[in-house]
């Protein structure tokens, strides 16, 4: 904590020292007080408020609020359409993150290098990024109708393509695409950039010592860009967690309950059936998830991701 | 900035914001309810449709009301949603406090909005007013909207649901006119399916389009004739794994995967565009046909059960939110009264006797002739069944229709689907 | 595979030389096909508004084989598309200025100045970086009923401008600040220049960098808003465009697909062609994102 840092020992102007100390932390706090009241009214607040919200039972077009304690948390861990929630917002999770990390840094190697024409890829592959989720989405509805452009596509080598989005089997895998292909452009130039870091000088010695270039990126490249990585990592977990417009767009989190992840169910819950309390129950838990698993993988970096310093 | 100026401590500048909040929202609270303004107000009615013709006869009948009451009244608003999101917008401004004055509902919607107090009891102003003539009002019609007495919307669509048949399809696959099987008895839902297995088979197109699961309780257009109810008359016992309902669903889905009968979920065949061969709607689907293939209105087809028309409402209401109740509902009293119903008719059927007739539905429905209206609408109208509701529809509905999405799929365990469906719904009745 | 191969002057083995001309050429291959799913879907979308309807789905063709502008007559009449466009920019420019403003000067409070519990105030703002919209939407919905601010467009930009999103940017700009050499701000302070003036004149100056960043993520983020004015907005007119793209239907309620398509790409193409313009810009602002400087 710093707030000794002013009283320095037996300095000949202390007064004066401390009133600039004084005038110092005024002036840090005037400059910090946007984001931390936005924080507390924007952050902290909510999450008492629905701490409160999930212990009742409230349905705003009936007019009803009624203490009901843990019910609504009862009432979540004993649905099946809950647990199918928690199950595939799980799988989808794993999904985005696993591909997005992959596909990220393999486009990352492929166009870490000096080649004609290298800055054309990159933006191609980078455009997803700054298109409106909507807009993504929409297409993506078109392709992979039954009788859209995929399969009219795969028709062409004889392949009967499934009905993506409104089979069970299918759908969570095309939501998955979807947003891997829509996202992995921001992940690539994150790599990018860590990859441009590692010093080719190390590279250049591991070549002359004969290790292949999987050897050299797994002893090389790769431990120098973990904190990439975690980065990477976290962001895109947080990201898969708060997956809603596909979802909203395409399935509505069908067919059944295939792509029901937690932030629609959430939405769902709250303003289709007007089950505020539940609703409230539902974002407890998800927030309760995001905690964990940044707390997890934030500890997870202290240990795994080699430092520089 | 105050918070931090003297010893700040985390729990009291969270304290202290909480407090912010709740001064906020005790502040809002006062300033919620102002005294009721003295000038001429503006109304709004939420509806879902963006018909232009729609709205130019109810800007007219609005105007007329506006001239009438010009010291009380200074305009009214008909806002539109979509049809798929307009549930959802109009319980999310109510539970905002928002509402509008006057709104449309939907007849899945009726039973939970009446028991929830969403809409107002308006029948002390229609019953007084002799030009809205509650006598001529076709008995049975108001039910849905009534409780203990009062009369909480005026259905100002009711009209039974018929079959469009693609004629060019039919023709194209070599198969039976409808208007000859009805003439021999033989217009049953095992005829449709193989003449539409037929129209797949050798078209490539669709077969029985199927709306869209989102609205479900419109299957009651085919599970009635299966004798299929989703729950009991009195909304108390969940009956979605009845034997019936099992058979129709296994019957649904052998239809839709073991032949083509039934266009799946995904396929983008349509009746409107002339690729599918039938689709059950009401009259208004008529208008956006246009001559580019022969078609044909037909009464609904019978099942094993036999035949039952079934009668689809839409109904508009007074929201007990309004700021302004008593205007609104003398706007709608006005704006449903015989004469202006007249008006309504140009679009929709409306329960009154004065207005079933044949001239007057002929003028609504200029694309279909005199057969397609007596037989179709009119006299079917006498015997139809309304549709399903339940008070608590909104909070099962995306429940069932998850259920259905699963049915409609290949090898679907229809049985297994329907237990678990009954099982998770099973809190909301009884 | 390694591009260093090209640079490289003595091939040990004579496989190198065929590898020195088909690696490349594979390279080119690999990168073409990989490009298709991220290029291909906006090809189609812009091409496809100039489809008869009936090409739209059950064809594979990018062109139109049928040239026609139907479409684009109904993009601006069936939805107030230019009205939702302009709701979407302004509210984006809003939240992007307050955004910046805020940020900046508190990620420099936080990297430089000394104040009572900074440590601990500087985790409360980091611990609400990662909240999703979902779980605070519910009570924020509430207030906003309460303050008879639904439909309107405070909702949009006050809870996005003061939310989890400004606690990124703050973090953005408090690693961005801890890397700058201290050297500079000492020299001004010795010449008895403020604190404040030292972070707007001097530091400021040099935060281009961090700025872009935070200006490109934030106004990527609030014009891609889509569940809150799902929840906060009736009026059409008020709507932002993510919304307004879903709501192209005939007065059937028969969707309008390439009246869509068409308004989509419209949506969809200025952001591109700034993106293509400043293609460097973007790429290297948002490969900062969450590292230092």
């Amino acid at each position: 904590m710093g707030q000794h840092a002013g009283a320095l020992p037996a300095a000949p102007r202390g007064a004066s020292r401390r009133a600039m100390a004084r005038r110092e932390a005024a002036l840090g706090i005037g400059m910090v007080a946007g984001p931390v009241l936005g924080a507390l009214v924007f952050g902290v607040a909510p999450l008492l408020f629905i701490g409160w919200y999930s212990l009742n039972d409230w349905s705003p077009l009936a007019g009803k609020f009624d203490f009901v304690g843990l019910n609504n948390f009862v009432q979540l861990f004993g649905s099946s359409t809950f647990q199918t929630s928690l199950a595939v917002t799980g799988a989808f999770v794993v999904g985005v993150v696993i591909t997005e990390t992959i596909v990220a840094l393999l486009l990352a190697t492929l166009l870490n290098r000096r080649m004609r024409g290298i800055g054309l890829f990159r933006a191609a592959y980078f455009a997803p990024v700054v298109v409106a989720y909507v807009a993504w989405a929409l297409v993506w509805d078109y392709l992979l109708a039954s009788n859209g452009a995929v399969n009219t596509f795969l028709a062409n080598f004889g392949i009967a393509g499934p009905d993506w989005l409104n089979s069970p089997s299918w759908a969570l895998f095309s939501v998955i695409l979807i947003v891997l292909f829509k996202g992995v452009g921001q992940n690539m130039v994150l790599f990018l950039a860590a990859l441009q870091s590692v010093p080719s000088e190390l590279l250049e010695a591991g070549e002359i010592d004969g290790a292949s270039p999987f050897a050299r990126f797994r002893a090389i490249t790769f431990p120098l860009i973990t904190p990439t990585v975690m980065m990477v990592l976290i962001l895109t977990t947080v990201g898969a967690l708060n997956i809603f417009v596909p979802i909203q767009l395409l399935t509505h989190g069908g067919p059944g309950n295939a792509t029901n992840v937690i932030s629609y169910y959430l939405y769902e819950v709250a303003f289709k059936q007007q089950e505020f309390g539940l609703g409230s129950a539902i974002g407890i838990v998800l927030f309760v998830i995001v905690l964990l698993l940044t707390l997890g993988q934030w500890s997870l970096r202290k240990r795994w991701v080699h430092d520089e310093r | 900035m105050s918070l931090f100026t003297a010893k700040p401590r985390l729990r009291r500048a969270t304290v202290t914001v909480a407090g912010l909040v709740a001064a906020g929202l005790a502040l809002s609270a006062c300033s919620g309810t102002p005294a009721e303004p003295e000038g001429p107000v503006d109304l709004r009615v939420a509806l879902w449709s963006a018909n232009e013709a729609h709205h130019a006869v109810f800007n007219e009948i609005a105007d007329a009301f506006i001239a009438e009451h010009p010291d009380e009244v200074s305009s009214i608003t008909f806002d539109a949603y979509p049809l798929d999101e307009y549930p959802q917008a109009l319980v999310t401004q109510v539970s905002g406090g928002e509402a509008p004055d006057l709104a449309w509902v939907l007849n899945s919607n009726s039973r939970e909005y009446i028991e929830e107090g969403v809409l107002a009891d308006v029948s002390d102003v229609l019953e007084a007013d002799a030009d809205w003539d509650i006598d001529d009002i076709v008995p049975g019609t108001l039910d849905a909207w009534s409780k203990d007495g009062g009369i909480y919307a005026y259905p100002f669509s009711t009209q039974p649901f018929g079959m469009y048949v693609n004629l060019d399809l039919l023709a194209a696959a070599g198969q039976d006119n409808p208007r000859d099987l009805i003439a021999s008895g033989n217009w049953t839902w095992d005829k449709v399916t193989e003449m539409a297995d037929a129209v797949s088979k050798s078209t490539g197109q669709g077969g029985v389009q199927i709306q869209t699961w989102n609205i479900w309780v419109e299957l009651a257009t085919i599970w009635d004739s299966f004798g299929a109810k989703p729950w009991s008359a009195d909304g108390k016992t969940a009956l979605f794994d009845s034997p019936e309902m099992i058979e129709f669903f296994t019957w649904v889905n052998q239809n839709m995967f073991d032949r083509s009968a039934i266009v799946r979920p995904g396929e983008t065949f349509d009746f409107t565009a002339g690729t599918a061969a039938f689709k059950i709607h009401l009259l208004s689907t008529s208008g956006s046909l246009d001559d580019s293939f022969a078609w044909d209105f037909v009464p609904l087809p019978a099942g094993p059960d036999g035949q039952v028309n079934v009668m689809n409402q839409a109904a508009i209401g007074v929201l007990a939110q309004s700021k302004h109740p008593e205007l609104a509902a003398e706007f709608l009293d006005y704006f449903t009264n015989k004469q202006n119903a007249q008006k309504l008719a140009a679009f929709f059927p409306q329960p009154r006797k004065s207005l079933l007739t044949l001239d007057v539905i002929s003028a609504a429905a200029t694309k279909l002739n005199d057969e397609q209206i007596t037989g179709t609408i009119i006299e079917p109208g006498q015997s139809a069944v309304p549709l399903p509701v339940h008070p608590h529809y909104s909070q099962f509905a995306s429940t069932v229709a998850s259920s259905l999405e699963l049915i409609s799929q290949p090898d679907a365990d229809v049985e297994g689907i329907l237990h678990d469906l009954q099982a998770s719904v099973e809190q909301y009745f009884g | 595979m390694s591009a260093d191969v090209i640079t490289r002057p003595a091939p040990r083995r004579s496989v190198w030389k065929t590898r020195k001309f088909l690696g490349p050429l594979a390279l080119y291959l690999a990168l073409v096909v990989l490009a298709i799913p991220f290029v291909y879907p906006l090809l189609w979308m812009v091409l496809s508004t100039f489809k008869p309807i009936a090409e739209i789905y059950g064809a594979s063709n990018l062109f139109p084989n049928q040239w026609t502008l139907d479409a684009l007559g109904k993009i601006f009449t069936v939805n107030p598309l230019l009205p939702q466009y302009w709701n979407s920019l302004y509210t984006s420019v809003v939240i992007t200025a307050i955004t910046v403003v805020f940020s900046a000067m508190a990620g420099y409070a936080f990297a430089r100045l000394r104040f009572p519990h900074v440590n601990k105030v500087f985790f409360l703002v980091l611990s609400t970086m990662f909240l999703p919209v979902e779980v605070t939407i519910i009570p924020i919905f509430r207030w906003t009923a309460e303050l008879g601010l639904l439909n309107t467009h405070w909702p949009l930009i006050i809870p996005m401008a003061f939310g989890p999103k400004l606690a990124i940017a703050v973090f953005i700009f408090r690693q961005f600040f801890l890397s700058l050499p201290r050297e500079l701000e000492e020299a001004a302070m010795l010449d008895g220049m403020n604190r404040f003036s030292i972070f707007a004149r001097i530091v400021m100056p040099l935060s281009g960098a961090p700025t872009a960043t935070v200006v490109i993520l934030t106004f990527l983020n609030a014009f891609n808003m889509y569940i809150e004015p799902l929840v906060f907005i009736r009026s059409p007119e008020l709507l932002t465009v993510g919304i307004g793209l879903t709501r192209y239907q005939d007065q059937y309620g028969d969707p309008l697909y390439n009246a869509q398509l068409g308004a989509t790409s419209l949506t969809v193409l200025p952001v591109l062609l700034v993106f293509l313009f400043a293609q460097r810009q973007f790429v290297e602002s948002l490969s900062r994102v969450g590292l230092k400087g």
